[in-house]
């Protein structure tokens, strides 16, 4: 394994671990759900590509590569849709954000046509 | 031949899990993406184009976007405070009545700094035949129409990429700046 | 390699640790989903770094699947709390 390609991976390693300890700390710093979605989402999806990235370049042989391989895909494909799917499940529920939205314009849609009083 | 297309992505698939070439794996292999694609995959909806160098310029925005979206996260989080973001929800109307459009746009949305698709609505009563909107919520809401453009700009990469097929688009020979 | 390992692993652990506290100190359902989701990627940035490691590929199918199986999870959670609420 020349030395070059190991630390490529290693970077890799490092810098998928630290996005992953960001987004966690994330989830603590933003005060509402909305906005922990943004945080904890997009950098976890960027952390387990590079992760399983560096562990690609790592091991050797082409059978492990191809799996990791279609995880990365499959993660990065699919890690937007389940937050979109949260956040429109919170929107729908009626979950406040911290403080009141300057626009919503969701919720006049909602509201027309569940013909339903809303406050937003 | 259009046809095609999805038994031999799942087959790409079912090889790359079984991780070797051989005559075993690309018979059950086949076998697999047969079965599958006969249950699953049976009505098209819609016919579109799919042009392999947009496909590929349109991968690289999303990895783009994707990285610049955790670097701002860093940044946000990491700072002494976080301002006080006032977020908000706005409407986004597209151009382009395709769902599988939409859902593209959609998902490059939800990838960018700040911004992530809460809905996606068709205008009346669920009319297909008209574009849909997208609800957006944004992070910090700075500039309205600034984002509207992002996004318009984001639909016309992905329609270089996936052509919908209509007579009367001419979206395929349109340059996309993303 | 193993210095590389070990910081892997405390960041991991320091980010399990802190996300576990969100689940459990979340007041609606969408939260502890999000923490959840979080919770599942950082198994997954745990399994990548175990196989860079110590060159044992057993466990990359586990990768696919966990990944496969958590994002049905999301799904599923994200359509109960519309249809039943948080």
């Amino acid at each position: 394994m020349s030395a070059v390609v190991e630390v490529i991976a290693a970077v890799l390693l490092l810098t998928g671990s630290a996005l992953a300890l960001v987004a966690a700390v994330g989830l603590f710093r933003m005060p509402d759900t909305y906005s922990r979605i943004h945080v904890a989402t997009k950098p976890a999806t960027l952390a387990v590509v590079c992760t399983v990235g560096g562990a690609m370049l790592e091991v050797p042989g082409l059978s492990p590569t191809t799996k990791l391989l279609l995880a990365v895909a499959l993660q990065f494909w699919t890690a937007p849709v389940a937050s979109h799917m949260i956040g429109r499940a919170a929107h729908a529920a009626n979950i406040r954000p911290d403080e009141p939205f300057v626009i919503d314009e969701l919720a006049d849609v909602e509201s027309a046509t569940e013909a339903t009083v809303d406050d937003a | 031949m259009r046809r095609l297309v999805a038994p031999v992505l799942l087959l790409a698939a079912w090889l790359a899990l079984w991780g070797e070439i051989s005559v075993v794996n690309v018979v059950t292999g086949v076998a697999a993406a047969v079965i599958v694609s006969s249950f699953y995959l049976r009505a098209p909806r819609g016919r579109h184009r799919i042009h392999p160098i947009g496909l590929v310029r349109l991968l690289a925005v999303f990895v783009w976007r994707l990285v610049t979206s955790s670097a701002t996260v860093v940044r946000t989080v990491l700072a002494p405070t976080p301002a006080r973001l006032r977020s908000g929800v706005i409407a986004i109307p597209l151009s382009d009545p395709s769902p599988l459009v939409a859902a593209i746009v959609a998902d490059a949305i939800s990838l960018t700094p700040g911004t992530l698709t809460l809905e996606v609505r068709y205008p009346g009563n669920d009319d297909r035949s008209r574009p849909p909107s997208l609800y957006v919520h944004v992070l910090g809401l700075a500039a309205v129409d600034e984002l509207r453009d992002d996004v318009r700009g984001l639909e016309r990469l992905v329609l270089s990429a996936i052509t919908p097929d209509r007579t009367e688009t001419a979206t395929t020979t349109e340059e996309a700046s993303a | 390699m193993t210095g590389v390992a070990v910081a892997c692993g405390v960041m991991l652990a320091i980010a399990g640790v802190l996300t576990t506290a969100h689940v459990l100190r979340s007041q609606n359902l969408a939260d502890r989903a999000i923490g959840i989701d979080m919770l599942v990627a950082i198994v997954l940035n745990g399994l990548a770094v175990a196989i860079a490691v110590t060159q044992d590929t057993l466990v990359a199918a586990l990768v696919l699947i966990i990944g496969l199986l958590a994002f049905l999870g999301s799904v599923t959670i994200a359509r109960h709390i519309e249809e039943r609420g948080p």
